[in-house]
């Protein structure tokens, strides 16, 4: 007897394969074609059969900066907004907003940087780590007195600390700040204390993330979420061990796509979100302080906030609070600009296609709804993401849960832009991107057929691979 | 009972070999284990002797919110020349409407670039269950696929290695494989049968873990038209107690199969989406 199982309606989806053509540069002879041919080597069985290749990372590509400016098409006003809000995620914030270069105030009291682009800065403002940790100064400046944990150095990522369990046990999975203000001059009488770091590294309840890049982030935002579900649905996933889901919101149920668990909505509740949490900085999404303490909370609240100014002459962005002005840098931020194409990069693209990759670094989606600040619909986002969760596995499990997602699930790492990136994986343990690639696989990671795939490629094949990946 | 939750939410999931219903154990689908050298599954009847010095790899993702079951993988004991992946779709809970292993593989066919090289042999039998092939050629790897039907589930053999020699030696191996004349595997199955027109009685799960998760369960309605057996696939663990504990309280119209009623396999997506 035959079965006839559950049919569902079958939204379009997007190629992989088609969308891969549409994300290599702008050029359109580069669209796959039908009887691809590249150097033999490249499909030369492996002769070696150990477990990991012999391929090597190129590293960071050199070159100017592949992004940190805004969308082409922008209207004029939108343009001097983005302008506008590039200077508001530059600025340095004190607890008073009186120490000289540190303008803005509301920092702490306890904070892990004092500005937005000196995490988010590299290979421009609005990316990821620098390859020098400002978290190093900012520990001691204008008086301040604390112990730089050990997990921070100057030549590693920039980091932020999570703790997986509370003191009683149950799940924690909230961010520690690195430091407090205390000493600093303008802290006033604020005296209070770094957490433990040492003793909850002994423990082991301690997890880190660094910085996502925020490039692209605005038409990340504007992908319907239809596209994104329907995107999971690729039947070629069971033969690669591959499933995936969205996280969402608690709120309405949307389809939730920032942060390394897509845990958050919007870009708008992203930047509130970290403006709080890493700087200290109370603002009007989330206006309390996360510590009380008498004597450390010396501002009125919330700290950022709308400027209710009557003079005409201000810019949108000047009536807009830190918040709102960090949100539009990030939505109106063109996505990463990729390498030209070599004969090289793009049969790497082919091969990242061919042994799995794709399934869950989908090349493409389109934001099918219109995208306000250009009036485009329907655009292309060469994000390398397909926005969803995946288990990972116990290898990268970082034990915290957020919404959806439990501890050993995490976001699909969008991939443009990678190729100007120094630090991988949420933690940033390493600045190595075949250690990151083989630390895609664990005793429970979706990822493992894929690797494997990876690793059974000829050296050649797998350098192609890399190359391809350092051109993104 | 924290510290309890936080690992169950920390560690991946320990594969149920038995899940108990109210009277009898009942297999799961990832319940498969390695054991005197060979792969055995009890919900689908199989047992796979592994090739001589192939081991198993590291364990796959536990089963997911989709339906989809990374039973077992194996590779040689010192290298990686290829590597076997055992998996299975519950059919339930597929996107697309899939008429057999063989519509299921055609489906995977049309997702590969049409620069691969793919072909679709002839079908093949294997200790006397027929299984669909495909073959195609990826970046110098060869995969070779086979794909039959079991308890609505299509479970998936791949192959995959960069020498077709070692290819052959593991389609050989294949031939190993035995089926259990256990009842088990011949479980009728029959899609979409929790509706209200089948329901007598329905008791709703309680609220548990966060809002807006959907969870895939399979269910056993005996020939009387009780649920026998509840096998949430995923969640959170409060989440599948909370399915249990509700789902095996309802009653069904027995169903009939020439006349005569029979027992049941069936599946549906219970969500979590009310105010908690």
């Amino acid at each position: 007897m035959q079965m006839h199982y559950r049919k569902h309606v079958w939204p379009s989806i997007v190629s992989q394969i088609a969308v891969l053509s549409l994300a290599i540069g702008p050029c359109a002879d580069l669209a796959l074609p039908q009887n691809t041919s590249f150097p033999a080597s490249t499909l030369t069985a492996s002769t070696t059969f150990g477990t990991t290749t012999l391929a090597k990372d190129p590293g960071v590509r050199g070159g100017s900066a592949g992004a940190g400016g805004p969308l082409p098409g922008l209207t004029s006003s939108y343009a001097d907004f983005f302008t506008a809000a590039l200077g508001r995620f530059e600025e340095v914030d004190s607890v008073s907003g009186t120490m000289p270069g540190e303008q803005g105030s509301g920092l702490g009291p306890r904070f892990n940087a004092n500005s937005c682009s000196s995490c988010h800065a590299f290979p421009a403002v609005g990316g990821s780590s620098p390859a020098s940790n400002p978290q190093v100064a900012v520990a001691r400046l204008d008086g301040a007195q604390n112990t730089l944990p050990t997990f921070i150095a100057i030549d590693g990522p920039v980091r932020e600390a999570r703790f997986i369990r509370k003191p009683d046990g149950s799940p924690d999975g909230g961010v520690h700040d690195l430091f407090v203000i205390t000493g600093r001059s303008d802290a006033g009488a604020c005296n209070i204390s770094q957490p433990d770091f040492a003793a909850a590294l002994a423990n082991h309840n301690v997890i880190f993330r660094i910085p996502t890049p925020i490039f692209g982030a605005g038409l990340v935002e504007s992908i319907a979420d239809d596209v994104i579900v329907a995107n999971a649905a690729n039947p070629l996933k069971v033969l690669a061990g591959i499933s995936g889901r969205p996280n969402r919101s608690g709120n309405d149920g949307t389809v939730t796509r920032f942060g390394w668990k897509a845990q958050n909505k919007s870009l708008l509740i992203f930047s509130g979100e970290a403006y709080n949490v890493e700087q200290g900085v109370t603002n009007e999404l989330f206006p309390n302080e996360r510590d009380n303490t008498p004597g450390c909370v010396p501002n009125a609240l919330p700290e950022d906030a709308t400027n209710l100014t009557t003079d005409a002459t201000y810019l949108p962005s000047g009536y807009s609070s830190d918040t709102v002005n960090f949100a539009m840098f990030a939505r109106l931020s063109a996505p990463p600009v990729p390498a030209p194409p070599t004969t090289a990069t793009t049969a790497g693209a082919i091969i990242f296609s061919q042994i799995g990759c794709t399934l869950c670094h989908t090349p493409a989606l389109r934001t099918r709804t219109t995208f306000k600040p250009t009036g485009r619909s329907n655009v292309t986002v060469p994000a390398f993401s397909d926005f969803l969760l995946h288990n990972m596995g116990s290898n990268l499990a970082d034990n915290v849960s957020q919404g959806l997602a439990t501890g050993n699930e995490f976001r699909t790492a969008p991939l443009w832009g990678l190729g100007q990136r120094i630090f991988f994986l949420h933690d940033g343990r390493t600045r190595d991107l075949v250690d990151a690639i083989e630390e895609h696989r664990g005793e429970g990671s979706e990822a493992n057929q894929v690797i494997n795939n990876f690793n059974q490629l000829s050296q050649a094949a797998a350098q192609a691979l890399l190359d391809f990946l350092r051109s993104l | 009972m924290a510290i309890a939750l936080l690992a169950a939410i920390v560690a991946v999931p320990a594969r149920e070999l038995r899940d108990t219903g109210p009277t009898k154990v009942y297999p799961l689908p990832e319940g498969g284990r390695v054991s005197r050298g060979a792969y055995r599954n009890e919900y689908f009847g199989l047992v796979y002797p592994l090739p001589t010095d192939w081991v198993e790899d590291v364990q796959g993702p536990p089963p997911s919110t989709t339906g989809y079951y990374a039973l077992a993988a194996f590779k040689p004991r010192d290298s990686l020349a290829a590597t076997i992946w055992i998996a299975a779709q519950d059919n339930f809970f597929t996107t697309r409407q899939v008429d057999s292993a063989a519509d299921f593989l055609e489906q995977m066919k049309r997702q590969l670039v049409p620069a691969l090289s793919t072909k679709s042999p002839p079908q093949i039998r294997v200790a006397g269950q027929s299984f669909a092939r495909l073959d195609y050629a990826a970046a110098g790897l060869h995969h070779v696929v086979l794909a039959t039907e079991i308890r609505c589930h299509t479970v998936v053999f791949s192959l995959t290695s960069a020498s077709m020699a070692q290819i052959e030696k593991l389609l050989a191996s294949l031939d190993r494989i035995t089926f259990s004349s256990k009842t088990s595997r011949r479980q009728v199955c029959v899609p979409e049968y929790a509706t209200g027109e089948h329901m007598i009685h329905r008791v709703e799960p309680a609220a548990a873990g966060p809002r807006f998760s959907s969870i895939p369960v399979r269910i056993i309605i005996d020939a009387k038209g009780v649920v026998k057996h509840v096998h949430p696939i995923g969640g959170l663990p409060e989440q599948a107690e909370s399915v249990r504990e509700a789902l095996v309280q309802w009653r069904f119209k027995p169903y009939l199969l020439n006349g005569n009623p029979v027992a049941i396999e069936t599946g549906l997506i219970v969500q979590f989406s009310r105010d908690q």
